[in-house]
């Protein structure tokens, strides 16, 4: 019953706190001064109110990601062959960099609103990754060799769930240089915002994952180790950001942001809480000895306390400089730990907007890779009026074309009253 | 909203078809399982299993069988004194004379009844006959045994009234005891004295016939127990015979060398006499029909000096086991064996029913192995795999080759030829046999004539012989449930002796090569 009341919670939940918008899309996550009004709730609240109307709405805009390490379309082509030979299979393997990592994730916002200096979001996140080991394909690719030692740990071979939903609250666009004292008017125009989430989901984390494998003249050795933990709960968030305008002088504006989200960060589960161990172990099997029990298996679930999932701190800086219809950002992201939400490794994003006609905005931009990610290149067009904004974007992953390893999609629209 | 979605729709169509993505298809590829087969240490104390087989401390291998002596007692009817018909034979009273007679208990014609000091009377009847009685001055007779005491320890003492003096009266001896007081002779005779008296006493005239008597036994007397002699009584032990449980590999009795076997005997005496232990043993191989039999040199088992004491008389007999054991049966029997009692110097001793000897004995064969040339030795049991249906049709649908690496480290110090085989069969004769068999459901795949050199256990020798199988050889995995894995050594001719720890070390792996199928191969 509580594993049912937990995939109820993971499904239905909706969760979560995009922690982006599927507005950044086009511009591969460079986007905390581009934002404002109902994306500055997630971007930087200082840039609440960062719009020419009195108030914003949105309603399910979405994003949907989906890529992994090794697989391009290039590279799937090839595959499918009616044979695969040595060399096929030996680039499948190079593709992978010790384990073929597949992350998926859809993000929405429910709602939102935001006018002058406040904003309201109800938004969901559904992140799900899994790593599996390259030995393991390797296994089934090419067969075993004999006396090797086949290692595996959780660096490579890994999964993670994380369903969240999220109510926020932001108060933004108050300037900073009103609590300064006027020996500081030199200070460019600075506005300062923060934000509350509120949160509920439900998360599951692979704790451990220990094998082994060996066939050789001591037998066939197998002892695999797995243990996941899981639960439902609720949790909170703030985030604290300011923004200033470097440079105002028309037709050019340099502006800087900065926001340290996940304060005080976290989720405490206490619904469902269970952990699940796995164990599987045989020893010295030999062929001609089958018919005995060569194997013994372990399967155990068991209730587990509350726990809390922290909700490691990120710092972003994000840079956006205007020159007439053509802007250009540079972002910088940061996690303080690695955790179901993202690597600790600097996220680095640019992003270039071109409005064409005053009102048909075409996008781009480009994520560097890192160690958690392949680059991402992203490119997206929309409608821009006065009262209704509307777009589309998409994301390439590691490469383009072809080569790419995959693929994000979403689509927002906004209305201004 | 519509509109919206429209523009998704488009713009991912336009992404999509931008792209050339070949239609799904599963291919196939080849893969190379490499899978430990065996890992099995033959030791030469393996070659020979069994319950009954050990290693003893200093690493010699025997085997042995261990039996009991049982049945071997004083039988009802063993301890006796044949029926004496004639007795005292008849005579005459008179008075005026006195009467002190005897009663024979030995017969020099009865070589078999024992002599008695003293006995205790399990069965037996006293005749006492009257004739020609006068009874005209009521005469009365009275008979006394100086030796034989009712259970109760009363003397034999009866009177016969003047009516009672006629015809023959018997006495039931049962639970009467012979015993002389003081005297450690055997009794040759009971001693009887007859008194008699008359109406006329104290004046009765001598020289009257008053009657004529005549005292005797016409059954044999059987005894419980007795102390004397014993003459020329035996005691048979049953038979008694044991499997010996030891799995000798084929033709293992062409290789074994006997080290010194040896049958100890414990046998325990509960009687009062030594005895002459004599028996044959008798051993059987079932799986060849040999059989032996050997007569044990005869010994002497001492009797016990008290009774209700036993004593223990070890023996050990080696000559001729050799000749027994040297068939490595799986039959052995205790058979005839016997116990002689013996008098020596008319010693006298003593016995009682139910008691006799008992014991047990082990038949104890250290053994090492020479293997001698030409000589197939085969471990006693087969490798047998189990091939489910799922992987048979595996290796009938997409194995492109198998074959098999045995990595031999032979500690022996003697080299082998080495013949492995692999059938459908556990008929070893099939298996091993060197005729092709004429059932088409005989699958037997062999390899024949590997050798692998002599080692040492400290410096053993390696080989490591690969072997591939041919598409017909694969159908033996594809088609049968089960297949069996059989080796045989033909080690070198010489004289060394191979201990227990010396072993033979086999290592097996297979290699497969499978087609995994992909969509294109399927059906």
């Amino acid at each position: 019953m509580k594993r049912i009341i937990f995939i109820s919670i993971l499904i239905s939940v909706s969760l979560l706190n995009a922690f982006s918008t599927p507005s950044s899309t086009p511009f591969a996550g460079s986007f905390m001064q581009r934002a404002n009004g109902v994306d500055a709730i997630y971007w930087n609240p200082a840039n609440l109110a960062n719009y020419n109307t009195k108030s914003e709405i949105t309603i399910l805009p979405i994003s949907f990601k989906a890529y992994n390490n090794a697989f391009s379309i290039d590279l799937y082509n090839d595959l499918m062959v009616d044979y695969l030979t040595q060399d096929l299979k030996d680039q499948l393997l190079n593709e992978m960099n010790g384990n073929l990592n597949i992350n998926l994730e859809f993000n929405t916002i429910l709602f939102a609103y935001a006018s002058n200096n406040f904003g309201l979001s109800f938004g969901t996140l559904f992140n799900t990754y899994a790593k599996i080991d390259e030995q393991y394909l390797e296994l089934i690719l090419n067969g075993n060799e004999y006396e090797r030692d086949y290692m595996f740990t959780k660096k490579d071979n890994d999964v993670s769930l994380l369903a969240i939903q999220d109510i926020t609250l932001a108060f933004g666009g108050y300037s900073l240089n009103y609590l300064l004292p006027s020996s500081m008017d030199y200070l460019p125009k600075t506005k300062y915002g923060f934000s509350f989430s509120f949160l509920s989901g439900a998360t599951g984390q692979m704790d451990e994952f220990r094998g082994l494998f060996r066939a050789g003249d001591g037998g066939m050795n197998l002892d695999q180790n797995t243990t996941l933990h899981y639960g439902g709960g609720f949790g909170y968030k703030a985030m604290f950001g300011i923004s200033s305008e470097l440079i105002d002088a028309k037709p050019y504006n340099l502006s800087v942001g900065m926001t340290i989200d996940n304060i005080l960060g976290t989720m405490k589960n206490s619904i469902s809480c269970e952990a699940h161990e796995f164990s599987i172990l045989a020893e010295d099997v030999y062929v001609a000895h089958l018919d005995r029990d060569f194997f013994t298996e372990q399967d155990t679930s068991y209730t587990i306390n509350s726990f809390s999932t922290e909700l490691p701190m990120k710092y972003a800086l994000g840079f956006l400089l205007k020159a007439g219809n053509l802007s250009g950002s540079l972002d910088f992201a940061k996690y303080s730990k690695p955790s179901a939400f993202g690597s600790d490794l600097l996220d680095t994003s640019i992003g270039i907007e071109y409005e064409l006609l005053d009102m048909f905005p075409l996008q781009a931009g480009y994520m560097l890779a890192n160690d958690a990610h392949p680059s991402i290149t992203a490119f997206g067009f929309g409608l821009r009026m006065k009262y209704w904004d509307g777009s589309i974007g998409f994301q390439l992953y590691d490469s383009v074309g072809q080569s790419s390893k995959g693929t994000a999609i979403s689509a927002q629209m906004k209305f201004r009253f | 909203m519509k509109r919206i979605v429209f523009m998704i729709i488009i713009a991912s169509l336009l992404i999509i078809t931008a792209c050339d993505i070949k239609k799904p298809v599963i291919p196939s590829w080849d893969v190379n399982f490499k899978v430990p087969l065996m890992n099995k240490n033959y030791y030469a104390g393996d070659l020979v299993d069994g319950t009954n087989f050990g290693v003893d401390d200093e690493s010699l291998m025997f085997f042995y069988t261990e039996g009991e002596i049982q049945g071997a007692i004083v039988e009802e009817g063993d301890l006796k004194i044949s029926a004496n018909e004639e007795g005292t034979g008849f005579i005459p009273i008179i008075t005026g004379n006195d009467y002190d007679i005897f009663l024979p208990l030995k017969d020099p014609d009865e070589e078999n009844d024992v002599d008695v000091v003293t006995a205790q009377i399990r069965d037996g009847f006293l005749s006492i006959e009257f004739e020609d009685t006068d009874l005209s001055n009521n005469p009365t007779i009275t008979i006394i045994f100086a030796e034989l005491f009712d259970p109760n320890g009363q003397q034999f003492n009866y009177t016969f009234s003047s009516s009672q003096l006629n015809g023959t009266h018997d006495f039931s001896l049962a639970g009467y005891v012979i015993e002389q007081e003081g005297g450690e002779q055997v009794l040759d005779n009971l001693a009887i004295n007859i008194l008699y008296e008359t109406d006329l006493d104290p004046n009765t005239p001598d020289d009257m016939l008053l009657t004529n008597v005549k005292i005797s036994y016409n059954q044999p007397l059987y005894f419980y127990e007795i102390r004397g002699l014993v003459n020329n009584l035996s005691i048979y032990a049953e038979n008694f015979f044991t499997e010996i449980e030891v799995d000798y590999p084929d033709n293992i009795e062409n290789a074994i060398h006997l080290n010194s076997p040896e049958v100890k005997f414990d046998i325990w005496s509960q009687l009062g006499f030594d005895a002459k232990f004599t028996a044959k043993l008798k051993a059987v191989n079932t799986r060849s029909g040999e059989e032996r039999i050997v007569e044990l040199d005869p010994r002497i088992i001492n009797g016990i000096d008290s009774p209700g004491d036993s004593t223990l008389t070890k023996l050990v007999f080696q000559n001729s086991i050799e000749t027994l054991m040297e068939i490595a049966p799986d039959y052995f029997e205790l058979v005839d064996a016997l116990f002689t009692l013996l008098n020596p110097e008319n010693s006298v001793g003593f016995a009682s029913e139910g008691l006799g000897y008992f014991g047990e004995y082990i038949a104890s064969v250290p053994f090492d192995i020479s293997f001698t040339a030409d000589e197939a030795i085969r471990p006693i049991e087969l490798i047998d795999i189990a091939i489910s249906k799922s992987n048979r049709d595996q290796i009938k649908d997409n194995a492109k080759s198998v074959s098999f690496v045995v990595k031999f480290k032979n500690e022996f110090t003697a080299g082998a030829a080495v013949n492995l085989y692999l059938a459908n069969t556990d008929d070893k004769e099939i298996l091993y046999g060197d005729l092709i068999s004429n059932d088409p459901r005989v699958q037997r795949i062999t390899f024949e004539d590997n050798f692998v050199y002599s080692g040492a256990q400290d410096e053993p020798y390696y080989a490591e012989l690969d072997f591939s199988l041919s598409d017909d050889d694969l159908k033996l995995f594809s088609e049968n449930e089960t297949i069996y894995f059989g080796m045989e050594f033909f080690f070198e001719e010489g004289n060394t002796l191979m201990h227990s720890y010396d072993k033979i070390n086999i290592v097996s792996n297979l290699d497969i090569k499978l087609r995994i199928n992909g969509d294109g191969e399927e059906e």
